[in-house]
């Protein structure tokens, strides 16, 4: 039985058994492993070092989260002025409002013409 | 040590690299076109789903350890959020057969809307004469005889 070979998208991405770069056993990859490790246990000594620290009274402090925390929050300083960001903003912020304006503008002269010419169908009625 | 601005020199990136706790090959910063990144590093666009449950992290909830770069999304990438996980078959094998079969509902309505199939139905019949007098009649007028059948 032959399968339709998977191919990964955005949401939906390659498991690790298909994937090449799982199966990689050369040494340069063996050695970014190592050092990936390496980080890895150095800061998890840190975080259980403060985390069992019989003196500590409050919370361990996640330095990546406050990093995390001021970048998003300080997009502003790190943008500047492009031809498409300029362009991605005019659409963003003027799109909406020139559309509505004519869709608006559209429907209430067709009402208007009707109304004038007596078709439209205007009994009130409170709640329904 | 807070996010700077994009690094431009080798030195810049190294610091930046040893600030966010990765390696100079793994540091891999946000294109630089003004969108306000700076210099956070661009991680691979996977949800948390897709780590280790088994593995024992510093945040279990979040997957995720004490001192390792957040991804810029991870508020959206959250277990309870967006997931990126495997599928047993692919996106687009999903897609195409969810649309093929919307489609062929869609058409086999539209035949069926436009081709009814039903019991032979005939105009409703009354009987006393197509109800003469309950229609009002003149009872001292003999009615029109009304038959339905043919012998």
């Amino acid at each position: 039985m032959s399968f339709p070979k998977y191919k990964p998208s955005r949401l939906a991405t390659l498991p690790q058994t298909l994937d090449p770069a799982e199966y990689d056993i050369s040494l340069e990859n063996r050695r970014a492993q190592v050092e990936r490790l390496a980080i890895r246990a150095r800061l998890k000594r840190e975080y259980l070092l403060q985390y069992n620290d019989p003196n500590r009274r409050g919370l361990v402090v996640n330095p990546a989260l406050v990093r995390w925390a001021y970048a998003r929050a300080n997009v502003y300083p790190n943008c500047r002025a492009t031809p498409k960001n300029s362009l991605l903003g005019a659409v963003a912020g003027f799109g909406p409002l020139i559309l509505w304006y004519y869709i608006l503008k559209t429907d209430r002269d067709k009402k208007e013409k009707l109304i004038q010419e007596g078709k439209l169908d205007r009994t009130f009625s409170l709640s329904y | 040590m807070l996010p700077g601005p994009y690094p431009r020199t080798p030195e810049e990136r190294a610091a930046a690299a040893k600030k966010y706790n990765m390696r100079v090959e793994d540091y891999e910063p946000y294109p630089d076109d003004g969108m306000g990144y700076g210099d956070y590093p661009k991680l691979p666009d996977r949800s948390q789903h897709e780590r280790d449950p088994w593995y024992d992290w510093d945040q279990p909830d979040l997957r995720v350890n004490w001192g390792e770069t957040m991804h810029w999304d991870i508020d959206m990438y959250t277990r309870n959020r967006v997931d990126t996980s495997p599928t047993p078959i692919s996106w687009d094998d999903m897609c195409k057969q969810l649309f093929s079969f919307v489609a062929f509902m869609m058409f086999m309505f539209w035949v069926g809307h436009k081709y009814p199939v039903y019991q032979p139905v005939a105009p409703k019949q009354y009987p006393y004469n197509d109800l003469y007098l309950e229609r009002g009649g003149d009872p001292s007028k003999e009615p029109k005889l009304v038959v339905h059948y043919e012998i």
